[in-house]
């Protein structure tokens, strides 16, 4: 996959430390965003926190590719049980529509009014890195020349625990004007069994964070390398964005992160630019570390 | 698959004695809403309670067999899988919600669910939801793979089944026919008839299928995409994006638009959709646009949402290798802000192009052309 330059970061998360009323729509993007899903505030604060910028003249060539495992589920829970209790009629018309796992990302592109793609990807462990995958791809075959890449997650009503909040970072070829400097990812997908192979020829050094199921891939990489290999249990589409993100925003631009899941590997690859004048900035970069310290 | 039948050949004899698409009460004893409304595919003991997966399963075995892929094992380790779904297997949570059995881990197994049926071993894996357009993506994706040179194989498609979900949202948005019957640009239509199915096409390079002599149906020449930023749920008035999704299809296509036999357009029955499609067509098309052939497909199989696109790919496909389609279900009242051609005639499809146009709330857009395979 063609290696692609993140210019922006953005992120709200939940982390072990944070308030029980950690994040207020009304104080973090203002009026008239009531009737939005929790998983749909948490991806417009963190776009609102990379500080994207699209002028009119460019929203055709501009997309938005969003990854989420459970970002609609607690509605389509609230909704059945409205509906399974007879108060079907308490559904409001103007949440209804989020019932669609894709608006999401289609509310991302409404807010920067961004027209030239708009992709949902939901697929189980490598959402975020499919998404990453997925916008690369779009912008390769020229379709977009910017994508606005995202992550955002909320817990079902079932009370299992999940990593809560939204990532978003942008896209953009190599070769455009003005993105030389920033860190470049790569993505690939090597076929499991050739993992380890691929990894000692495309892994540059510090952290190879292996999500999946188990632990099986990361202890079989543990044994064979000497790479710095930390396992996160798959646990929504933050699982891999986070350290993606992470990677972007720490002092070492340098790491790998993979998804192993159903016999298939996505592999991406942070590494630094020669000249990191336009390196990543987050105004929260506090979060994003304590939380992936605490997933270790 | 869709509520007139299974398999290609259900579909061919069903689309050439066409009857309108019907949606029925469904006989899910929890579904507590004014209108549970669907045109179901599957009957009888299972009605209601299939999943997105198990029917994308039966077209991706369908489609893996028509493209001679049965039984040869060791092809499905390069062939990848994209599948997309509005809702995927949201079916299986709710079944678990009111029967108390441990629900799923994950609503979206289409994908996966597919790959483990049929021992697909590619190294690419995407599970879509894009709404009412997300099988055209799957399939537009699965060309941009292949074009790369980073696929060989794929097999793309999507699929929706009935859900409480998707019903109870779409009688809280006000968005169904209350009289069940699918009438696309009839002036009488009264909103979406929510159908189940499934549709999946298997897509590889020209070179790729003449080397292991498969004869195909046809060829994807181009699909453009874009997004209206506009509405959670209501289409762009003035159809600014759909118009360049069909214009950016062409152009990628290098097809002019009189070389289009027939249109297969979104064409939901909505009263703002079709209005908006037919307007964009007219600026697509100019002076050619009122003898455009529409091949309106919801009419008579209604809108399977996640796997539509797909659908209509699906019949354009086979139209093309047939050198036409069949006549259209005559318009009862043709809508006169619908100022389309809905021929009952058959369509002529030798030499000509198809496009396929599909719209999802929210606003993600993608027209596709496909041509004769060369």
């Amino acid at each position: 996959m063609s290696a692609v330059i993140a210019a922006k970061v953005g992120i709200r998360l939940r982390t072990p430390h944070s308030a029980p009323d950690w994040f207020d729509a009304r104080s973090e993007l203002g009026r008239g965003y009531r009737h939005l899903p929790d998983a749909s505030l948490y991806l417009l604060a963190a776009a609102r926190d990379a500080g994207l910028v699209i002028q009119d003249a460019d929203r055709d060539r501009w997309g938005v590719a969003v990854a989420s495992e459970t970002g609609s589920c607690r509605l389509h829970d609230e909704i059945d049980e409205s509906v399974v209790t007879g108060a079907a009629h308490l559904i409001s018309p103007t949440l209804a529509p989020h019932f669609a796992h894709n608006l999401l990302a289609s509310r991302l592109a409404m807010e920067y009014h961004i027209t030239g793609m708009c992709l949902s990807v939901h697929t189980p462990v490598s959402a975020g890195l499919d998404a990453l995958s997925l916008a690369s791809t779009a912008i390769e075959a020229g379709r977009v020349s910017r994508v606005v890449v995202g992550a955002t997650e909320a817990p079902r009503r079932d009370g299992s625990e999940r990593p809560e909040g939204a990532i978003v970072f942008t896209l953009q070829a190599r070769d455009h004007g003005d993105s030389a400097g920033g860190p470049v990812i790569d993505v690939l997908r090597p076929h499991p069994t050739d993992l380890a192979h691929t990894l000692d020829a495309v892994h540059t050094g510090g952290p190879l964070v292996v999500v999946g199921a188990d632990r099986a891939a990361a202890d079989m990489l543990t044994s064979a390398s000497e790479f710095d290999v930390r396992f996160v249990r798959a646990n929504g589409a933050l699982s891999t964005l986070g350290p993606v993100a992470q990677l972007l925003i720490g002092s070492r631009p340098y790491g790998s992160v993979v998804a192993v899941s159903d016999s298939a590997a996505v592999v991406a690859t942070v590494r630094a630019h020669n000249d990191s004048r336009n390196h990543p900035h987050s105004t929260n970069t506090q979060h994003m570390e304590d939380e992936c310290l605490s997933r270790r | 698959m869709s509520c007139v039948g299974t398999g290609m050949s259900a579909h061919r004899a069903a689309l050439a004695n066409p009857r309108s698409a019907v949606a029925s009460r469904v006989d899910d004893a929890y579904a507590f809403v004014a209108d549970p409304l669907y045109a179901l595919a599957i009957d009888g003991d299972r009605a209601h309670t299939t999943t997105a997966s198990a029917l994308a399963d039966l077209a991706v075995g369908e489609a893996l067999d028509d493209a001679g892929f049965a039984g040869r094992t060791a092809a499905m380790d390069t062939i990848e899988v994209i599948m997309a779904s509005s809702v995927a297997d949201a079916r299986a949570t709710e079944l678990a919600r009111t029967s108390g059995k441990p629900k799923p881990s994950n609503d979206f197994a289409v994908t996966d669910t597919v790959r483990r049926r049929h021992g697909l071993r590619g190294r690419h894996r995407y599970e879509l939801s894009n709404a009412c357009s997300g099988s055209g993506y799957a399939i537009s994706l699965g060309c941009d793979l292949i074009a790369a040179g980073r696929a060989d194989v794929v097999v793309a498609g999507g699929a929706e089944s009935y859900s409480r979900v998707t019903a109870a949202a779409f009688n809280a948005m006000s968005a169904l026919s209350k009289s069940g019957i699918s009438r696309p640009f009839d002036r009488n239509r009264d909103g979406v008839v929510l159908g189940e199915g499934a549709a999946a096409v298997v897509i590889e390079s020209a070179a790729h299928a003449r080397e292991r002599g498969a004869v195909p149906y046809a060829a994807v020449a181009g699909s453009g995409w874009s997004c209206d930023a506009y509405h959670s749920m209501a289409p762009e008035p003035t159809g600014t994006q759909v118009v360049r999704a069909m214009r950016e299809a062409l152009r990628r296509a290098a097809t002019d638009p009189r070389d289009i036999g027939c249109v297969i357009p979104h064409g939901t029955g909505t009263p703002r959709n079709d209005v908006i499609e037919s307007a964009s067509l007219a600026a697509v098309f100019a002076d050619i646009h009122a003898d455009v052939p529409i091949f309106s497909l919801k009419a008579m199989i209604g809108h399977l949402a996640g796997g539509s696109a797909a659908a209509s790919i699906v019949v354009a496909a086979m139209g093309l290798r047939d050198g036409g389609l069949p006549g259209n279900l005559p318009v009862a009242e043709p809508d006169p802000d619908c100022a389309v051609c809905v021929p009952t005639e058959p369509i002529d499809l030798r030499g000509r192009s198809v496009m396929v146009n599909a719209y999802a709330a929210g606003g993600a857009n993608i027209s596709v052309v496909l041509g004769a395979a060369g």
